[in-house]
């Protein structure tokens, strides 16, 4: 770990107006850490947010729910509200991490955790995520575990979070407060694909802070977070699903898949969600949009088994939530 | 691991027919009798350790302490042509930077691996840090010290080091296989019969290629050595499995007498075969605690320990089974390649093939190919748990091909001897464990047709492997002290690995000794109590109840010399029982150690007890013996595998310590789960590089992974060994991938051969 300042932020403002360029914000610590002790982080400064009133839970007026930025991923995954209006999260974080990491991580520090690549982690590897231009270990080596979609010849690495994936299904927005004041941006947003800057991994502006994250209002329908992962707990996705599903008299009136583990970030298939709405809820409807959510795949040597796997879970799940309604 | 029994197994072969006129094992009285051995008893270090109050390694902290962390090489192979040590010297709380430019000389020593040279635990013969050549990626090629561990971290990504790269060997490749002198306990090459002819005569024959990747013991207690000069002396507290190998090997390394050097290691946090060899770090933590000119401690980071020590080879086994119609094997071929180094360890995958069945044609031969990699390490099982994996799958698909429940077929090809050798067992109840086991877990109730079971997404199966690992008794010495209070401590240089050899051998002592569990002490890990060899091969139990049977008759022959003033005065060490925290005759005359001591005016009696030699080993084909029944799920659309039902049935001799030999079979068969379906160490060939250096990304099972496991065991007596136990630490791992292979088979009808069985293997089904 290189030496580095630290300083505890006040308030928000303050924390903003700390962040210069060579800084990071400190929440939960559980990524940033690991990231910093490898020296693949070398932050001069820390600023800590951790004490900043941002961590409630709170209902929005017309029926929405604001996640602070530091509530901590335990602690939403047991809110009732949580629970009740939005089980496809609560299950996404329950699959994700371990129960003492969970008690740590936050909204904000899931959103911002970074890949898993294990190039990425070695600092004797090429990679362009953390040193543009260097190249890509990954494109011909170990990427079973690798994306799928939406990389790039520059970056092959997934987003390994599974709350963002399940953000992504529930059309949340992410509020963020900047040196020019605060903006929302929607979670489909908020991550960039790699293309050929792979070290630009959202559109945070310098400086920007993640305050909190809001759920839309309750949607009619059934949701369900899937997670397929080498074993049974304390494993990245290799693939999962967050989706929903509306079917109102035998037709699909509302949709909405996301897959992680396939992609630089969490995806959402817009093209499967079209295909199935107004299309009668049956078998021929869910194979198609599980061939949709996969079109234009682009395997590596190691993972094209991905691509197969998400067709079948996709297809499984809407299956499955269609039987629920 | 077992230079011993493989120095009995050399001269065996030597002395041809002279070994028939060997005595057999001892028998031990105590093997058939009742008392505290095979009471179920706790853990008598456990509530110490739930609450923690052991100190392990890392924990010692001398005063004047520094902090080491070692620099990994950055290429595979090739010359150090400059290091550059200025910016990490600059750096806050830096002691000093070793090199090779300035570490003290390091005597080389024979690799323990290769079984050659000297009995000294290192890991390799290579002179690490007193050479610019570099042998492998990972290798240390400096090492930083620092007023804190944090300092030492940093500094140590300071060291710019330049290389000469040049070109390395890491792949397992034919072209560069060769057959190693020897493959630990078993011979590279055996021919018995005539396979061709078996295989040509045979109503069904299956062949198959198995592979197993290279693995990693991953102990939850990282490698660490904390080293301290005073003087002469050098005390090092250090994780090693086999003190006094370590305290031999420092002696050797620095020119020092061996009683100028003191290893302690009372307490390891696991070890399974990855801290028998003392790996490079053990002797630079010595080094840089002389140029430093004060207390060092190095503790391997979890992604060192893949960098800095040796896992099991990768292996890849070619089997071709032959049967007759009914099921009858004519022929057994197992060809087995692994990696190894400049110093030869073949991890001998064929070693089971040449003990399990009784087959008139066997050819087993194993090859090595020499790879530019870390040595590499034993590993629980050697040989036989990457080697059972493909013999107990093709054992599967030829019940298959056969039409036959593969128990059944196995019960036809129970042999009555060993299948080579030709010598009798000195006991063999493997078909009791595959009752006891097939009974326990309901076998016959199995579906005859594969993919017959469905609940929802999950086709279920059932599977079963067989499991044999060869059993030893080795070398040691304990020094039993008896107080005039009554009380008894018994010092042994061994230690206490996590499997609960302290408290066997408090309950084994008790029996023997006749005193009760509490006022005995059983002391370990430390080397300047006796010369004591017990590395691993899963020999503590029975090598050192050896040595306590013999302390015992010495305490009593002294003990007998001080009894003048009681009714024992002139009886022979034949005609006293130790029995009732005393010495008593069968007619019930005699005196209880208190009083023997009191009358003698003696404050106490020490006496030393030394191991017998195994005479049985040599003579007769030793080994423990198992039965796994699996069950799995397999999700039929994502291929992922859960275990739901294990049980597994053991003939392990006598069970001293019922509840540490369950507790230990059970870890067995959960590292046994983790490698059938996650382990596998990412080696990245175009570089050496190995890339999942990190438990996040090397998986091994978490509590979700592991199902009910229940142990059984046949418990029957072996008549020839001390308390008529067998060593039974390795063998609960051995068979359990083939036994869920065989199960996913059952399930699903698709046959993975290459391990580990992650979902990606399973999207065809």
């Amino acid at each position: 770990m290189r030496e580095f300042a630290y300083v505890r932020a006040a308030d928000v403002s303050g924390a903003v107006r700390l962040a210069g360029p060579r800084a990071r914000y400190l929440a939960g610590a559980t990524n940033l850490f690991d990231l910093m002790r490898e020296e693949v982080e070398t932050p001069e400064l820390v600023v800590d947010i951790s004490r900043l009133p941002l961590s409630a839970v709170e209902d929005l007026p017309g029926g929405g729910l604001r996640l602070g930025a530091l509530a901590r991923n335990s602690q939403v995954a047991a809110d009732d509200r949580v629970r009740r209006r939005y089980p496809v999260l609560a299950r996404a974080l329950l699959k994700g991490a371990s129960p003492q990491l969970r008690n740590r991580a936050t909204v904000g520090g899931n959103l911002l955790q970074r890949t898993r690549c294990r190039y990425f982690y070695d600092l004797g590897a090429p990679c362009n995520k953390r040193v543009p231009g260097a190249g890509c270990a990954a494109l011909d080596g170990f990427n079973r575990a690798h994306a799928v979609l939406g990389a790039s010849r520059s970056c092959v690495a997934v987003h390994p979070s599974d709350m963002c994936v399940a953000l992504a299904a529930l059309d949340a927005t992410v509020n963020l407060t900047g040196r020019d004041g605060e903006r929302s941006v929607p979670i489909t947003d908020f991550h960039r694909l790699p293309g050929e800057t792979p070290h630009q991994e959202t559109v945070l502006r310098e400086g920007e802070l993640v305050t909190s994250v809001d759920l839309p209002p309750e949607q009619p329908g059934h949701g369900d977070y899937v997670k397929v992962r080498d074993r049974a707990s304390y494993a990245f996705a290799l693939v999962s699903v967050a989706a929903s599903l509306r079917v109102e008299n035998g037709r699909i009136t509302r949709a909405r898949v996301a897959l992680g583990g396939v992609a630089p970030k969490p995806w959402r298939a817009y093209a499967a969600e079209q295909l199935l709405a107004g299309a009668a809820a049956g078998e021929a409807a869910f194979g198609r949009a599980a061939e949709e959510a996969v079109a234009g795949a682009t395997p590596l040597e190691q993972n094209a088994f991905k691509v197969e796997l998400a067709r079948r879970l996709v297809r499984r799940t809407l299956i499955e939530l269609a039987g629920r309604s | 691991m077992n230079v011993i029994a493989r120095g009995f197994s050399l001269a065996t072969r030597a002395m041809g027919k002279v070994a028939r006129l060997l005595p057999d094992g001892r028998h031990d009285p105590l093997s058939t009798r009742p008392g505290e051995i095979g009471r179920d008893v706790d853990r008598l270090d456990g509530p110490a350790k739930v609450s923690g109050g052991i100190r392990y390694t890392a924990d010692h902290a001398p005063a004047r302490l520094a902090y080491a962390v070692p620099v990994p090489s950055a290429v595979a192979k090739g010359r150090i042509t400059a290091v550059d040590s200025s910016r990490a010297l600059a750096a806050p709380g830096v002691v000093l930077v070793m090199t090779h430019e300035n570490a003290p000389p390091m005597r080389p020593t024979g690799a323990y691996a290769t079984l050659k040279g000297p009995v000294a635990a290192a890991a390799m013969s290579l002179p690490i840090m007193n050479t610019d050549r570099v042998f492998w990626h990972g290798q240390p090629v400096a090492v930083v010290v620092a007023e804190t561990q944090e300092q030492a971290e940093h500094a140590a990504r300071l060291v710019k080091v330049e290389y000469a790269p040049e070109p390395a060997r890491l792949s397992m490749t034919d072209e560069a296989a060769y057959t190693p002198a020897h493959s630990v306990l078993e011979e590279s090459k055996t021919v018995v019969g005539d396979v061709r002819a078996g295989l040509a005569g045979a109503a069904v024959t299956v062949r198959g290629v198995y592979t197993t990747p290279l693995e990693y013991h991953n102990a939850l207690e990282p490698h660490a050595t904390v080293a301290a000069w005073d003087g002469g002396d050098l005390t090092v507290h250090d994780t090693a499995q086999y003190p006094y190998g370590v305290k031999e090997m420092l002696a050797k390394k620095f020119g020092l007498p061996l009683s100028r050097v003191h290893v302690r290691a009372p307490y390891i946090g696991g070890g399974f075969g990855g801290k028998t060899p003392a790996w490079p770090h053990v002797a630079l933590t010595v080094a840089a605690a002389a140029l430093a000119g004060r207390p060092v401690k190095l503790a391997l980071s979890r992604t060192h320990t893949f960098h800095m020590t040796g896992g099991r080879a990768p292996t890849r086994s070619s089997i071709a089974l032959g049967a007759d119609e009914r099921g009858r094997l004519t022929a057994i071929v197992h060809d087995a390649l692994s990696t190894c180094t400049t110093d030869e360890f073949a991890e001998a995958a064929i070693a089971s093939s040449r003990h399990l069945y009784a087959c008139p044609n066997i050819a087993a031969h194993q090859r090595v190919v020499r790879v530019d990699r870390i040595q590499n390490a034993f590993f629980r099982g050697p040989g036989v748990t990457p080697g059972s994996f493909a013999l107990e799958s093709a054992m599967d698909e030829l019940a298959w091909e056969l039409g036959l429940d593969p128990l059944d077929l196995r019960l036809r090809n129970e042999p009555g001897r060993d299948p080579v050798s030709g010598h009798r067992f000195t006991s063999r109840h493997l078909r009791e464990a595959y009752a006891l086991g097939a009974e326990a877990f309901r076998w016959s109730e199995r579906a005859p047709a594969p993919r017959a079971t469905r609940d929802g997404h999950w086709l279920v199966g059932q599977g079963m492997a067989a499991a044999v690992n060869p059993d030893t008794v080795l070398i040691a010495a304990v020094k039993l002290r008896l107080s005039a209070d009554g009380t008894v401590t018994i010092h042994s240089s061994t230690n206490e690995l996590g499997a609960g050899t302290s408290t066997a051998q408090t309950q084994a002592a008790a029996q023997r000794l006749g005193v009760p569990m509490h006022k005995i002490r059983f002391l370990h890990g430390d080397s300047d109590v006796a010369k004591t060899r017990i590395p691993g091969a899963s020999a503590a139990t029975t090598t050192l109840a050896s040595a306590i049977w013999s302390a015992r008759d010495e305490l009593v022959r002294e003990l007998l010399k001080l009894a003048e003033e009681t009714p024992l005065a002139g009886r022979r060490v034949e005609e006293v029982e130790t029995r009732d925290e005393g010495l008593f005759t069968r007619d019930g005359r005699g005196a209880t150690y208190r009083r023997i001591l009191e009358q003698a005016g003696r404050d106490h009696v020490e006496v030393t007890g030394k191991s017998a030699l195994p005479y049985q080993t040599i003579k007769r084909a030793t080994s423990t013996y198992g039965a796994h029944f699996a069950e799995v799920r397999v999700d039929a659309d994502t291929g992922e595998v859960r275990v739901s039902r294990w049980v597994g049935a053991f003939d392990g001799g006598r069970i001293v310590s019922p509840k540490q030999a369950v507790s230990q079979m059970r870890g067995g068969i959960i590292q046994g789960i983790g490698m059938a379906l996650m382990e596998e160490t990412l080696f990245d060939e175009r570089s050496g590089r190995i890339v999942n250096a990190s438990l996040a990304e090397y998986h091994i099972p978490t509590h979700a992974d592991v199902p009910d496991i229940e142990v059984r065991f046949v418990d029957l007596p072996d008549p020839q060994t001390p308390l008529g136990a067998k060593g039974i630490g390795e063998l609960g791992i051995v068979g359990v991938a083939a036994a869920i292979a065989n199960a996913i088979y059952h399930a699903t009808g698709t046959r993975v051969r290459d391990l580990p069985i992650t979902p990606d293997k399973l999207l065809q089904i």
